[in-house]
């Protein structure tokens, strides 16, 4: 098992981000998360990532917490920024000095599929940005892959490549969680898919499981979700 | 063997493993693609399609399990030689005849009235 | 080592404007206090000292605010790329303080020069050694006991406020939040260790000069021509910075580890 939230709750306030949730990441496995906004997608993803710390319950990447194992673990958060003085050139350096497992090769084919424009970041495009950050995540040998919404707000074209490079990146040793809205464009991606609907768990399926009983991904999320 | 043209993938059509095992299936009996000619490796049809590499091993495996390809370590998956096309090209034509005599019962049509049409739409070559 | 290069190197590309602008700023003060030419020596000596000092209290402020960008920082979720990497948490600290260190040290030698020209412009006999202390040692030690502690307590700030603003409250956080009246008060326990430790007396040409310029106090509180030169250095106070400095990176690595992003 690759990393693992066992029955964690998260609250903020009054209100609950994750209620009770259990969910195990095996070796290879390509998971989609999908819920609405506010179902708690992006808190599953920053506690597998140990950005936050649940309230209850217990989450391990590797057997240990998230932070203590941050060198095997990419996150690529919804809201991150670089640095609005970065080109591509000033990221790839910046990512060759911070993580070991940062392949300055495969960077630049990245940059190159995904066709990142050579201006810094503060004169890109959001869309032009988030192909930059993705560059980054996706150029590292981690053991897990964790995507908040990686084709948010991005034109189609550029979903087809972006989706392509995370196709392409999967290696049987690492893992892959990603939340979207995209549904019908990338659920051809998943292994598993897993609903969250106000913070619980409603849904753990493998995908060609759901397609065997005639459904699709997006069929069943709209009727679980519907 | 390309996948020029995005093959039609439905999601809702049952699993994916089972529509790439068909489209290459479909692709031999058009003569798309032949014996010995190399499939695409695992990431780069995966990559064209958009779909979980794990997919396409699945399908290359039930492929395999039905003897149509072959995978020779370090160079890809193959079509085996010697595979009769022929034999492909009347299992499809037996599925899309089952499909067509679902319609000709439905509709209570005479099995000779049927076959007529057929070769009606076959002279004119109009396929619609 | 690599880790703490790039992070230099991410110091120096983003906070270049300022660094420039600062150490750009010291043909400012120095056209500023050429300008000054009132009738007699000790009003201008004092005037142009008052400038001088001025611009040395303007390039803390200025360098706190450059280091306390962190806080923009980490609100704009800016700081997630350096947050997740496997460097430690100290060294985030230590290249902002070194750079600004950095760049207040080459600031506060441009000031010392300036000081010794105003002094030698009032008859200030100064020798070889004299320049030295004033260029680089008083500078360098204003640095080393003012700007380094503070600095590092604007990073301490900046790190406290974002991680207790959230929901994760460590026991660090609540250490820091006492922490105001201790670590003051270590500090003047650290000085009480000047009895143990030489002192280092100021450049004789300046005492000389005070002497000149009749009932001008050289040395103790107050006193504007001894806050641009200070009359004696005390090896106290150096230490005490460092090791309050020390105490500051400490605690605030411990909430950039712990700090919830």
């Amino acid at each position: 098992m690759l990393a693992m939230l066992d029955d964690v709750t998260k609250v903020y306030g009054k209100s609950y981000g994750l209620r009770d949730l259990t969910l195990e990441v095996p070796t290879g496995q390509v998971i989609g998360l999908l819920g609405v906004n506010g179902s708690g997608k992006t808190t599953l993803l920053k506690l597998l990532a140990g950005l936050l710390l649940p309230t209850r319950g217990q989450v391990s990447v590797l057997g240990e917490p998230p932070r203590r194992v941050r060198s095997k673990l990419v996150f690529l958060g919804e809201t991150d920024a670089i640095y609005r003085w970065m080109g591509p050139t000033d990221a790839g350096y910046l990512m060759s000095g911070l993580y070991p497992d940062f392949c300055p090769q495969r960077y630049l084919a990245l940059l190159d599929s995904l066709l990142v424009p050579t201006r810094r970041a503060g004169a890109m495009s959001k869309g032009e940005r988030v192909r930059l950050r993705l560059a980054m995540a996706l150029a590292r040998e981690a053991a897990l892959y964790i995507l908040d919404e990686p084709l948010g707000g991005i034109d189609l074209a550029a979903r087809e490549r972006i989706l392509q490079s995370i196709v392409g990146q999967w290696r049987a040793d690492a893992s892959i969680i990603l939340s979207t809205h995209a549904i019908a464009e990338a659920e051809g991606l998943f292994d598993r898919v897993v609903l969250l609907k106000q913070g619980s768990l409603v849904l753990d399926a493998l995908a060609e499981d759901l397609r065997e009983r005639g459904e699709s991904v997006k069929s069943t999320f709209l009727e679980v979700l519907g | 063997m390309t996948v020029g043209k995005t093959w039609d993938l439905d999601m809702a059509a049952g699993p994916i493993y089972r529509q790439i095992a068909q489209h290459v299936r479909r692709a031999l009996a058009c003569g798309v693609i032949k014996s010995g000619d190399r499939l695409p490796s695992v990431r780069e049809l995966a990559q064209q399609l958009k779909v979980n590499q794990n997919t396409v091993v699945h399908a290359y495996s039930q492929l395999e399990r039905e003897g149509i390809v072959e995978t020779r370590r370090g160079l890809g998956t193959f079509i085996r030689d010697g595979i009769p096309v022929a034999v492909s090209q009347r299992e499809l034509l037996i599925a899309a005849a089952q499909r067509y005599a679902r319609e000709v019962l439905a509709l209570s049509v005479l099995p000779r009235e049927a076959i007529e049409i057929v070769r009606e739409v076959l002279d004119a070559g109009d396929v619609g | 080592m690599k880790g703490l290069h790039t992070l230099l190197w991410r110091e120096y590309r983003s906070s270049r404007g300022w660094a420039i602008g600062l150490i750009g700023s010291l043909g400012l003060w120095t056209w500023i206090v050429s300008m000054i030419s009132n009738e007699g020596v000790e009003n201008r000596l004092a005037l142009r000292s008052l400038i001088i000092t001025v611009a040395f209290a303007i390039g803390v402020i200025v360098l706190s605010f450059m280091v306390g960008r962190l806080h923009t920082e980490i609100k704009h979720d800016e700081h997630r790329t350096l947050l997740l990497s496997p460097i430690p948490g100290y060294l985030h600290i230590v290249s902002r303080l070194v750079f600004a260190v950095g760049v207040g040290l080459i600031y506060a030698i441009g000031l010392g020069t300036l000081t010794w020209w105003v002094f030698s412009q009032a008859g200030a006999h100064l020798g070889a050694s004299s320049i030295m202390q004033l260029v680089a040692a008083f500078p360098a030690f204003g640095i080393v006991t003012l700007l380094m502690p503070t600095l590092a307590w604007v990073l301490l700030l900046v790190l406290f406020a974002n991680a207790y603003r959230l929901s994760h409250l460590t026991w660090i956080a609540v250490i820091v939040m006492c922490a105001g009246t201790p670590v003051s008060l270590l500090y003047r326990g650290i000085n009480g260790l000047d009895h143990h430790l030489p002192v280092w007396t100021t450049a004789p040409g300046i005492t000389d000069l005070f002497n000149r310029l009749a009932g001008m106090p050289t040395q103790g509180e107050g006193s504007m021509l001894t806050m641009a030169v200070p009359g004696v250095v005390h090896y106290g106070d150096i230490v005490g910075a460092v090791l309050l400095t020390g105490l500051l990176v400490f605690l605030g690595a411990r909430l950039w580890e712990e700090m919830e992003g």
